[in-house]
């Protein structure tokens, strides 16, 4: 039976209530973490995204900014930190947080290789480990779907051979969702990303329900639109039945409303900020909104 | 590019306007107080030009040439460089235009000595002097603060500014020598566009009035030779 069959069997036989959040369904104001459906290791709801933020080049205010913010998104829970080649110099001010920080024991690594050259991904992989200065990364992504066919096999050899835990793609911005659908059904991978925010839901339609149909880890980037969803809201008032629905600010409301699909693991807002990192966070605890909530949401913010 | 239609300008910013800008603070830190031998030179540059006549042309040049490529090696190519992957593609365009400011002197049409007309010397030279002597108050006009000041043979814009106007003084140096500090004129506005800063349009603007005065005073000149 292979892993595709297994998750099958498991829906089919009512036992999905096995895969739902560990603690979601009790009204407490927990911890949330969802397993990842190939392993079941527990991931909490809110990672870190670089993209821009931790792009500083060798500004050592900025840089040591950057070690606060993931100070506090360790202290706050967060696990994990997603970059990229393409990311200019966040990989190396990741690498020198790390260094800052010291202990760095509940990181999950997450990168990517970006290369149209399946030969150059090794070298640019071992390139980015060294940034981080990690022993390995736990997740390796082949960034926008860019020459997948080459790096595919290599982050899958990696895997077999322990110098990798989990394999995964990326797309964005809703592109190449066909693509992406396909790889889902056909390649046995562990992880897919895709931007999914209150905005932009064309991920529902295909991408969602293929990766929880095929058992694969859902990351979810540009839960804010890049800012410009949170810019917006942030112009009204909180309104006070989200504030009843356990949510405290619209940083939670953005995203939960993400994070409470039943496909998505992970959102992976991006921040120079301690305070919304912290922010962030807080989507990380208390109830996830329920299917009737989330289209209140939805409604209300279109509104807005 | 798969699905190019999808792009946005923003999509293609590595960076935010924070650190953009922050790189010129530290630039200029850096720097500090070569800005005045840089502005000494302009100024310098900005009077021949006028008041010299064709006779001290390359000599200009040179000086000029030394500013562009100071840009290419010293900002592109090492601080720019930290935040933006392209960035060694543009210290290779600046530093392209050096070399183009020298060749100019073995370019057929770079014989020529005369003086562009009148409007054009008046409008070039005013350009040299905004480039090499105001350019620096347009951060401060749009709310940034003097440690990010952009000066000419330091960071790009007042350089490519300034440049703007001697191309519009001396035609010897028009032509091929126009096409790179356009294009940056562009590349420089649709980047400030995209991190939504107030002052996106004064290179874009400075551009396209050089364009379209090189393009009416050629049309003249040839309308008139026919």
């Amino acid at each position: 039976m292979d892993r595709r069959e297994f998750v099958a069997l498991i829906a089919a036989s009512g036992l999905s209530g096995l895969l739902r959040p560990v603690v979601g369904l009790a009204a407490t104001p927990d911890f949330i973490a969802k397993p990842i459906p190939s392993t079941g290791e527990a991931l909490p709801l809110v990672g870190l995204g670089t993209w821009i933020t931790f792009n500083v080049g060798r500004d050592p205010v900025a840089l040591d900014s950057s070690a606060q913010v993931v100070r506090a998104f360790f202290d706050a829970g967060g696990r994990m930190i997603d970059s990229s080649p393409m990311y200019g110099s966040s990989q190396p001010t990741i690498g020198n947080a790390l260094r800052q920080l010291g202990d760095s024991s509940s990181l999950f690594a997450t990168e990517k290789v970006w290369t149209s050259s399946g030969v150059k991904g090794p070298g640019q992989i071992e390139q980015s480990r060294k940034y981080w200065g990690v022993p390995h990364f736990d997740l390796l992504q082949v960034h926008n779907l860019r020459a997948w066919e080459d790096h595919l096999p290599t982050l899958l050899a990696m895997k077999a051979e322990g110098r990798l835990r989990y394999v995964g793609i990326t797309t964005s911005h809703g592109r190449r969702h066909s693509d992406l659908v396909r790889i889902i059904e056909n390649q046995p991978i562990d992880f897919i990303q895709a931007t999914y925010n209150m905005a932009d839901r064309q991920v529902e339609r295909r991408v969602l329900p293929a990766a929880r149909a095929n058992g694969i880890a859902v990351i979810c980037n540009r839960p804010y639109g890049g800012g410009r969803l949170i810019r917006r809201a942030k112009r009204r008032a909180f309104p006070d039945w989200a504030m009843n629905a356990g949510m405290a600010n619209w940083a939670e409301f953005l995203l939960k409303f993400v994070v409470s699909h039943p496909a998505v693991n992970c959102a992976i807002p991006a921040t120079t900020r301690v305070d919304h990192v912290r922010e962030n966070m807080g989507a990380s605890r208390g109830i996830l909104p329920d299917t009737a909530l989330r289209t209140q949401m939805a409604k209300y913010f279109e509104g807005l | 590019m798969d699905e190019w239609w999808t792009y946005s300008l923003s999509d293609f910013m590595l960076f935010s306007s924070a650190t953009f800008f922050r790189q010129f603070e530290l630039y200029n830190e850096a720097l500090w107080p070569l800005h005045l031998a840089a502005i000494g030179l302009g100024g310098y540059i900005a009077k021949s030009f006028y008041f010299d006549g064709a006779r001290k042309d390359l000599q200009n040049a040179a000086f000029l040439a030394l500013g562009w490529i100071w840009v290419a090696m010293s900002y592109f190519g090492t601080r720019h460089a930290e935040i933006n992957p392209t960035a060694s593609f543009l210290a290779v365009a600046f530093g392209g235009q050096t070399i183009l400011f020298i060749l100019a002197e073995y370019m057929p049409n770079t014989r020529e000595t005369y003086r562009g007309a009148d409007h054009l010397r008046n409008i070039g030279s005013g350009f040299i002097l905004f480039g090499v002597f105001l350019y620096p108050m347009v951060g401060f006009l749009a709310g940034r603060p003097w440690m990010q000041a952009e000066v000419f043979g330091v960071l790009p814009n007042p350089t490519v500014f300034a440049t703007l106007g001697i191309l519009l003084v001396a035609p010897r140096f028009r032509g091929l020598l126009l096409a790179i500090p356009l294009a940056w004129c562009a590349i420089d506005g649709a980047m400030r566009y995209a991190m939504e800063v107030p002052d996106f349009w004064v290179m874009p603007a400075a551009g396209l009035l050089t364009l379209v005065l090189v393009v009416h005073h050629t049309i003249k000149r040839r309308v008139r030779s026919i």
